[in-house]
């Protein structure tokens, strides 16, 4: 379980976080929703410790984030982050050397599956296939929970198509995933638990399925009633 | 393992390259030249110096030779260059008393400014805004003391220099070389001022000029210094007047040339400035003159003969030409340089190609020490060697770090 | 280990492009010029033609330092462009993983090992490139020796030392000084200049706005504390309240400190407070 208590970060003055508390269960698939703006990259990041926090607590599994934690984590961000001069396999081979917890197999089964070119350059891939590959490389790794920020903006529709279907598969299933986005539509019926996020800290969490099932609103009727309410 | 060829290849050709450079590659093959003692006590060479150039390559390469062997000055490291900063202070006299006195002797850059006896060692300095700092230190209990004493100066912001320190029973006497007050007639010049003062609270009891050295004659320029005489109890302080004579005198410049030289001595006893007869009757620039004691010593030579001259001070006694040093004596063909130190006169001659250097005991000449610089190295080089090498200049170090 | 082994080849390996091109213009510009001095001198000599008339140097006997001298600036150049390429690429090595479309530093940071492990491997990275381009620069002057051999007949020739032609100019005396002694004193402060560097960088992509601001501080502060001792004795006009031995102590000391602060702190930043 990933636990986030109390996040505090300022930004150029503006309080970007503003006590933000909750929690990813694994096996679950939880959505940060919020505006452009509302912090939750910055979250992503913050867990990822890729950036400070001013105050507040991260906790996975009951531990605090170090180094060896990343061997737990893996995450996706939304742009590229392996040197455009490398060429695809030695991209993969990258990791291959620092992660022990690199599945080769799984990596040549997901350039198969994303119709990926492994000798062409990371720099010439348009933006839906440069977004297979950074889920490649964070799928490839066997970890408990896989973080991804903004997984289908700005990425063409066929692309999209192919993305999600990976959510369906044995990939994802045991894992905690925690993604964020800021369009809900094609995600509402693959997310387990939405998160709400509104002036830097959390409006509302809850689980999906029990909201439809108790209260007959789907994810959507939630945000309206939250963000226009 | 074909990713890590490069890196793995880079780095060991690197380190092996420098590793060769530096075992093989820089050494510079200079020769080592050495002063080697022929004649006398081995003792009597330490801090001989010899410095000059060698020229056996592209670039000729200073070096100093002595009895350690030879330093080349392409040698030197940060660490060389860092530790000779202030070199010129750091040698002699002080070079003991930073040894025995390391504390009290920081800062103090000033020779003349020093007085030492048994009880005390002090050091005075001046300026015009606050008069005579004077520090002391008792050598038997030692404790620093420190007092300041405002003397009345004729320019405000003018110069000021302490020459010479003594203690005489309870009181303390400062020569300084100050500027003397502007007349109607008169620019100011720099003269010398003694200051009597009570050792104890420095309390000012007396301050008088006792020097009146000006320029008489035309295009004649008078020149005047003190000649050092160490920190020990003096009563004589000598003054070295010179007389130049201005040539071919142009905008910003001029040239001039020495025409006569007169020492003076002043005595602490009798408060009197007194002139030292002229020793030759023809001027001869190559006298050098040194206040040892209570004796002002002398050396003329010519390119075969070197002779010591002394009054002494106290009697009036004047022995000139009381020690004699012909080259033939030492093989050696003629004589390069000679100047006094401590109670030694150093001659440095040249025997061919091969210099030599005497020492001779200032009290009667004889010779304490002969010192030969020679090529250590293989005999076929020999000649080649001492040829490429000139040495010009003598001198006596002895460092202090 | 193993991980740093491999952070260090793969900036190695980034760079390798760039490291050769300095190798190849050095090579190039070096051999040219010297190709050209020494041949324009030979062919004067064997014409017998005297210095007046053709307005160079024509020495009785050549020697290979006296060809490197008589190159003029085209020896030097390429040995100062290189160092040029260097310094900057110290602060590059890091930019270079933030700027451009992909930022690899968000790979950097979470690889599964010690964040102070980036800061050696780069630091490593950076020392290879400049101690390769010296020991290249040996290389080429034994070879450039060979050269000098072949274009200039015997009878024309004079001997000399390889030192000497390595340290004929102050720039290749300042790299290849002969004493070994001085050779630690100028690669360590090079050493430790580098170090200040990253850890300014660090200090810029830590506070972004203010970083700046702290980067040039910090620079100023190390570089003070640094020729602080060496321009002290000059500072306090005539005398020097510390003698020669014991300034050089302190220099030591402070140099030794210096490094120790800016890695320790460039160790903190990369684990605490950098931000992508």
């Amino acid at each position: 379980m990933i636990e986030v208590i109390d996040l505090h970060k300022r930004y150029r003055g503006r309080k970007v976080l503003n006590g933000v508390s909750f929690t990813a269960e694994k096996g679950q698939i939880t959505c940060l929703i919020g505006i452009n703006g509302a912090g939750k990259s910055t979250i992503l990041k913050a867990i990822m410790g890729l950036t400070p926090v001013k105050s507040g607590l991260i906790r996975i599994d009951d531990a605090p984030v170090g180094p060896t934690m990343y061997e737990k984590v893996a995450f996706v961000p939304d742009h590229l982050t392996t040197p455009t001069g490398m060429k695809l396999s030695e991209g993969i081979q990258f990791m291959k050397d620092f992660y022990v917890n690199w599945n080769d197999a799984r990596a040549n089964e997901l350039l198969k599956f994303f119709k990926l070119d492994r000798t062409e350059r990371v720099g010439n891939l348009s933006k839906g296939t440069a977004a297979k590959y950074s889920l490649l490389l964070g799928l490839s790794q066997n970890t408990d929970y896989i973080l991804m920020d903004e997984p289908f903006s700005g990425i063409d529709m066929f692309s999209r198509e192919v993305i999600a279907e990976v959510f369906s598969t044995d990939l994802i299933e045991d894992r905690g995933v925690l993604l964020t986005t800021h369009e809900i539509d094609d995600m509402e019926h693959l997310i387990d638990q939405a998160v709400l996020l509104q002036n830097g800290s959390v409006q509302l969490a809850f689980d999906c399925e029990e909201m439809r099932t108790t209260e007959g609103k789907s994810v959507i009727d939630v945000m309206r009633e939250v963000y226009t309410g | 393992m074909k990713r890590y060829l490069l890196s793995v290849v880079l780095g060991l050709s690197t380190i092996g390259i420098l590793c060769t450079y530096y075992l093989y590659g820089a050494v510079d093959h200079l020769p080592e030249f050495k002063l080697i003692t022929v004649q006398g006590d081995a003792q009597e060479g330490t801090g001989i110096e010899l410095n000059g150039h060698y020229s056996g390559r592209m670039r000729s390469e200073s070096l100093t030779v002595s009895k350690d062997g030879s330093k080349y000055r392409s040698r030197e490291t940060l660490r060389d260059e860092m530790l000779s900063a202030y070199s010129w202070i750091y040698f002699g006299d002080m070079a003991q008393w930073i040894q025995d006195h390391r504390q009290f002797m920081r800062g103090k850059d000033q020779l003349e400014g020093f007085y030492k006896d048994e009880e005390w060692l002090i050091y005075v300095t001046g300026s015009t805004q606050v008069g005579l700092s004077v520090e002391r230190l008792n050598l038997k209990t030692n404790e620093e003391s420190e007092y300041t004493t405002k003397i009345p100066v004729q320019m405000e912001r003018g110069f000021y220099n302490v020459v010479d320190v003594q203690k005489i029973k309870d009181k303390l006497h400062v020569i300084t070389l100050q500027d003397t007050k502007a007349t109607q007639s008169q620019q100011p010049t720099l003269q010398y001022f003694h200051n009597v003062l009570n050792f104890d609270d420095g309390t000012l009891i007396q301050s008088e000029q006792i020097t009146h050295w000006k320029n008489t004659k035309k295009n004649i320029e008078t020149d005047y210094y003190t000649m050092y005489n160490a920190g020990a109890p003096n009563n004589y302080l000598a003054f070295t007047v010179t007389e130049n004579k201005i040539s071919d005198k142009k905008e910003n410049s001029y040239n001039s040339e020495r025409i006569a030289t007169h020492i003076y001595v002043y005595s602490y006893q009798t408060g009197k400035l007194i002139a030292l007869p002229d020793p030759k009757q023809q001027f001869n620039p190559r006298t050098n003159y040194y206040h040892e004691g209570d004796q002002i010593l002398y050396t003329t030579y010519d390119n075969q003969t070197v002779q010591l001259s002394r009054y002494h001070l106290a009697t009036g006694l004047e022995e000139r030409d009381y020690a004699t040093l012909k080259t033939s004596q030492f093989g050696a063909d003629e004589v390069q340089s000679v100047f006094i130190s401590g109670n030694r006169a150093y001659v440095s001659l040249m025997n061919g190609t091969s210099p030599k250097v005497v020492a001779l005991d200032t009290a009667d000449g004889s010779v304490r020490y002969v010192g030969e610089v020679s090529f250590e190295g293989p005999d076929s080089e020999r000649a080649k060697e001492m040829k490429l090498l000139q040495l010009y200049n003598l001198n006596i170090n002895e460092w202090v770090s | 280990m193993n991980r740093y082994l491999k952070l260090v080849n793969m900036e190695i390996h980034r760079f390798r492009y760039i490291l050769f091109s300095l190798m190849g213009i050095t090579l190039l510009l070096q051999c040219g010029s010297l190709i050209w001095t020494l041949q324009r001198v030979v062919s004067a000599k064997e014409k017998g033609l005297t210095q007046a008339e053709v307005g160079f140097a024509i020495p009785k006997f050549l020697s290979f330092p006296w060809a490197i001298v008589n190159t003029k600036e085209w020896f030097i150049l390429p040995i100062l462009l290189s160092i040029t390429v260097l310094v900057l690429y110290s602060i590059i090595i890091w930019y270079r993983d933030w700027f451009g479309r992909s930022t690899f530093i968000y790979r950097l940071l979470m690889l599964p090992s010690a964040r102070w492990v980036l800061y050696v491997s780069k630091l490593t990275a950076i020392l290879t490139f400049v101690f390769s381009m010296i020991a290249f620069q040996l290389v080429l002057l034994v070879g450039e020796n060979m050269l000098f051999k072949t274009i200039v007949p015997a009878g024309m020739r004079t001997d000399s030392t390889f030192v000497e032609a390595s340290t004929i100019n102050p720039v290749l005396n300042t790299l290849l000084p002969k004493q070994f002694e001085q050779f630690i004193y100028s690669y360590g402060l090079g050493i430790i200049g580098v170090i200040v560097i990253f850890t300014a960088v660090l200090l810029e992509r830590s506070y972004r706005r203010l970083g700046i601001l702290y980067a040039i501080g910090y620079v100023v502060v190390c570089a003070a504390a640094i020729l602080l001792p060496a321009i002290l004795p000059a500072l306090e006009s005539s005398s020097s309240y510390w003698y020669p031995g014991e300034i050089y102590r302190i220099e030591l000391a402070i140099c030794l400190i210096v490094p120790v602060i800016s890695c320790c702190l460039g160790f903190w930043l990369l684990r605490k407070k950098i931000t992508v």
